[in-house]
């Protein structure tokens, strides 16, 4: 099984650090960033297989976040989160270039499945 | 003898001269006037005028009127009474002022002020009653014609005070729907948050004691569970909350729906029956909100019938009755089942927001479809009959949502 590297970037601290423990328990790489300007800096120094951004952050906003990053990485894959299941968020994400609007709750163990493929590109 | 004579003629002339001015005068008035003799109770004498409102010549009306029941006979008989009465306080030495209608012969009717006062002799006694009566029907006519305008006006100022008030309270409630969205749209979205924290943090409890005999499985099988629900309540929370206008489809209705009732588990025992009565033709909807209302409705229904209706052995037997219809003014998918049905006092009260009988329901799923159907131009129909099923119909109008309500 292929792990990954990841990064979350939340401010909802709580969500943050449960997901990445629980990602980490699954043998993944986590790092975390609870603002946007955080993130963007954590992304610029380290190679990620991928990135989750929450789309409500203080400041610099989700959608802006995932817009530098890809600016600085083109490659990046970026995923949002969001609690909303409304569609027009999710057309912000995705015209930004996110590769998949995540809807929180989201299950773990899929999540952690889908990162042990991500890094082949599927 | 000469000069005598001379005289009468004179004097004659000069009645006969007065009598054509009064007679004149009455004509131009259109005043009529009659003496009667009490005594023997006839028609002494009747001016044209007089004679005419009663459709008569004066000879005529003086042979007539001379016999009692003919006499009445020329007043309309919803007025009859009241003139015997008026007739009776004549002849009992009081004056009269009264109003009513004659019947003509030919069945005319003329509206008539009647005014006459007895003459009584030394005795007292009453022997003549001098009588005279104006066609007032014009100003009779005029005021009927009045009195009925009011009364539609009246009945249009009600009817349009009903109007409004109905409008009013569709305002409210849109209002009140309106309000109670916003407020619960934010508290849902905001709930999602630490729901996705217990979420993870379960999984990572779940991962660390797995193998470790903690006996901790059941617990955490109850907390995933209970976010399920939790979330599935957050979900219909935001359902409800949703107002960013339709995405219009246009689609023919009946596969349509087959595709989503595919989709949709329909519990054991449960038959699903179908009558497709339209022409195929394509209505325009939102597809995503409409399954919404079908699902919410079918869910209803299949609860209703898997918690109500088992035979003896516990197990259920319903039958789910999926109808489309649709014919010149509306479109209706029509959902029935054979469940308890709603009892007659829950009955109003099923679209109240945050009205439920259910220990876990947010009171919201039915006000959710209304809220759809309404954005569609439509709207819904509950009928049940208590023990014997719930009959929902959800309807749109002839070619579904016009290109007005939707929002690109």
């Amino acid at each position: 099984m292929t792990t990954s590297k990841l990064l979350i970037i939340d401010d909802d601290r709580d969500f943050a650090e449960g997901l990445a423990e629980f990602l980490e328990l699954c043998g993944h790489d986590v790092d975390i960033a609870f603002t946007g300007e955080g993130g963007i800096e954590a992304a610029g120094k380290d190679a990620y297989d991928a990135i989750l951004i929450d789309i409500g952050l203080p400041g610099v906003n989700g959608v802006e976040c995932l817009r530098e990053i890809r600016q600085s990485d083109p490659k990046a894959r970026c995923f949002m989160l969001t609690g909303y299941s409304a569609d027009h968020i999710a057309k912000l994400g995705l015209e930004a270039g996110a590769a998949e609007i995540l809807t929180k709750p989201i299950d773990p163990e899929a999540l952690s499945r889908r990162f042990c493929t991500v890094k082949n590109g599927i | 003898m000469e000069t005598d004579i001379t005289e009468h003629k004179e004097a004659e002339k000069r009645l006969r001269n007065s009598e054509e001015r009064l007679r004149q005068a009455t004509q131009l008035a259109r005043i009529g006037y009659y003496v009667w003799d009490a005594i023997e109770d006839r028609c002494l004498f009747c001016s044209d005028e007089h004679a005419r409102i009663h459709g008569l010549s004066p000879d005529e009306y003086i042979a007539r009127a001379s016999v009692l029941d003919a006499a009445f006979s020329l007043t309309h008989p919803d007025d009859r009474d009241a003139v015997k009465g008026a007739m009776k306080d004549l002849r009992s030495g009081k004056p009269i002022d009264i109003e009513y209608r004659t019947i003509t012969p030919s069945g005319e009717s003329y509206y008539v002020r009647e005014i006459a006062e007895p003459v009584f002799d030394e005795t007292g006694r009453v022997v003549q009653e001098i009588g005279a009566s104006q066609d007032v029907t014009e100003r009779a006519s005029a005021e009927q014609e009045v009195r009925e305008l009011n009364e539609h006006l009246e009945q249009r100022i009600e009817e349009r005070t009903a109007e409004l008030r109905s409008m009013q309270e569709t305002l409210l409630r849109k209002e009140r729907l309106a309000v109670l969205g916003q407020l619960t749209g934010t508290v849902a979205h905001e709930l999602r948050n630490p729901l996705g924290a217990i979420a993870t943090s379960v999984s990572v409890i779940r991962h660390k004691c797995a193998g470790t005999k903690l006996g901790l499985e059941r617990a955490l099988d109850r907390v995933g569970r209970s976010i399920n629900r939790c979330d599935n309540i957050i979900t219909e929370l935001l359902d409800f909350a949703r107002a960013k206008g339709l995405q219009a489809t246009t689609a023919a209705l009946d596969p349509w729906l087959s595709d989503v009732l595919k989709e949709q588990h329909i519990p054991d025992g449960i038959t699903v029956k179908w009558s497709v009565q339209t022409n195929g033709a394509a209505v325009s909807f939102d597809p995503d909100e409409l399954r919404r209302a079908v699902i919410n409705v079918v869910e209803n229904a299949c609860q209703a019938m898997t918690e109500g209706v088992r035979g003896n052995d516990g197990t259920v037997a319903g039958e789910l009755t999926i109808a489309i219809r649709a014919n010149g003014t509306r479109v209706e998918i029509e959902i029935a089942d054979t469940g308890p049905g709603i009892p007659a006092d829950v009955l109003p009260r099923v679209l109240e927001p945050l009205f439920s009988t259910k220990s876990f329901g947010t009171g919201l799923g039915l006000p959710t479809v209304q809220r759809i159907m309404e954005e569609h131009g439509g709207g819904l129909e509950i009928n049940s009959d208590e023990g014997r099923g719930a009959r929902i119909t959800l309807w749109l109008p002839p070619d579904g949502i016009n290109e007005k309500r939707a929002v690109a």
